[in-house]
């Protein structure tokens, strides 16, 4: 058992009493935020739309984390409802423009330009305008593994899919977007 | 670092260019968003008034009900479990699939109408399949002749024609063919012909036009 598991199991375990409960959840939240943060806003690009996803994420965590099972890491429990809510905003904002995939990706692209600091011949933006040409799944894949560091078996559990899967969407992804740095 | 090595290194094998990037996410974001958020989130938990399960798993209790600036009629909650309850056994009996008996009153008279239907069917096709009569009638009818004569005219027409051939062949059967060379000479036929009126011979050749064309057709 690695020592932040051990943390989260006690964490878990103070939650629910009812005592301590608020001020365990304050420090949950206190320690995971900023990557959930990151994550979320990476895949909604504003940071309004980033701060609505982040609250229904830990609604939810707070309303789940009296049955989380101890076996299971808090983190990537975590991270999956962030995923999970990140692809549900996706979609409800899709439904409502009633816009296609492809031009949702325009969307983001807007909301990338009217970002403030942006420059497009920047690396770094250049970088996120091709992050936002990558479909859903295959954006998140890359986010998670190019940003967050994040191991092939963990990001299984997060985003309920196969190491080999995995490997081959990275793989796509990588591809795609050297395609659009070096050709546009 | 293992993992970090492992990520790069992999990175650069499927391509240099964007392992050459910088890893940096350029997104700015409001000042102190960070230190705010968990006090933020937690009052936003209460006063959604979120239902939280007791550490023994006893019923749900809700927090800050009266905060949330919304009102409940009296009694609710304590009768929604109850309304709920009738709400879903009616539900469940409206989706039980209907039994339908084969001997109801819809379907006799279903069946009623289908067989008076088949049966209409069935004689217009037996009156359809009479081909000789009615091939007789519409030749008939197409004559130019014919065509002022009424359908029943036709019928008895052809019928008394029928017996009067049926009567004229079992006349002519015993009748020895010799008997009918008459032996004529020319003073005979000529007195035949004064004697006959002009009006009659007419009428024997448009009768036998007539004839002749039903036989022809």
């Amino acid at each position: 058992m690695t020592p932040q598991n051990a943390d989260d199991i006690a964490l878990v375990a103070s939650f629910r009493q009812p005592e301590t409960r608020d001020a365990a959840f304050t420090a949950i939240v206190k320690k995971y935020q900023e990557k959930i943060y990151w994550q979320i806003r990476r895949m909604v690009v504003g940071h309004d739309d980033a701060n609505d996803v982040m609250q229904n994420v830990f609604i939810k965590a707070w309303n789940g984390l009296e049955n989380f099972r101890a076996d299971a890491q808090l983190f990537t429990w975590i991270y999956r409802i962030a995923f999970n809510e990140s692809l549900t905003y996706l979609e409800q904002q899709k439904k409502r423009s009633s816009i296609s995939i492809d031009d949702q990706s325009l969307n983001l692209e807007d909301k990338l330009h009217s970002e403030k600091d942006f420059n497009s011949n920047r690396a770094v933006w250049k970088l996120q305008l091709a992050i936002q040409q990558l479909p859903e799944k295959q954006r998140a894949v890359f986010n998670l593994r190019y940003f967050d560091e994040m191991p092939y078996e963990e990001m299984s559990h997060v985003l309920d899919t196969s190491v080999g899967a995995l490997k081959a969407s990275y793989h796509h992804a990588v591809k795609k977007i050297e395609d659009y740095i070096l050709n546009r | 670092m293992k993992n970090e090595t492992n990520i790069s290194s992999e990175l650069n094998f499927i391509s240099a260019a964007v392992a050459n990037l910088p890893k940096n996410t350029p997104f700015c974001l409001p000042l102190g968003y960070f230190e705010s958020f968990p006090a933020h989130i937690i009052e936003t938990i209460h006063l959604s008034n979120v239902k939280v399960f007791q550490a023994d798993n006893q019923l749900p209790i809700t927090l800050n009900r009266e905060e949330n600036g919304f009102s409940v009629p009296g009694g609710y909650f304590e009768g929604f479990s109850v309304q709920l309850m009738e709400k879903i056994k009616e539900t469940s009996q409206k989706d039980e699939a209907k039994v339908i008996g084969i001997f109801s009153k819809n379907n006799i008279l279903k069946y009623a109408a289908a067989a008076c239907i088949a049966g209409i069917v069935f004689i217009s096709y037996l009156g359809t399949k009479d081909t000789g009569t009615s091939n007789e009638i519409a030749s008939i009818e197409k004559n130019p002749v014919a065509s002022d004569l009424s359908l029943e005219g036709i019928a008895s027409f052809l019928e008394d024609s029928e017996e009067s051939s049926q009567g004229t062949q079992a006349e002519l059967a015993p009748m020895d063919t010799n008997n009918l060379l008459v032996d004529l000479d020319q003073e005979t036929i000529s007195q035949v012909l004064t004697e006959l009126h002009e009006n009659d011979i007419k009428n024997f050749i448009d009768e036998s036009e007539i004839i002749d064309n039903t036989t022809i057709n």
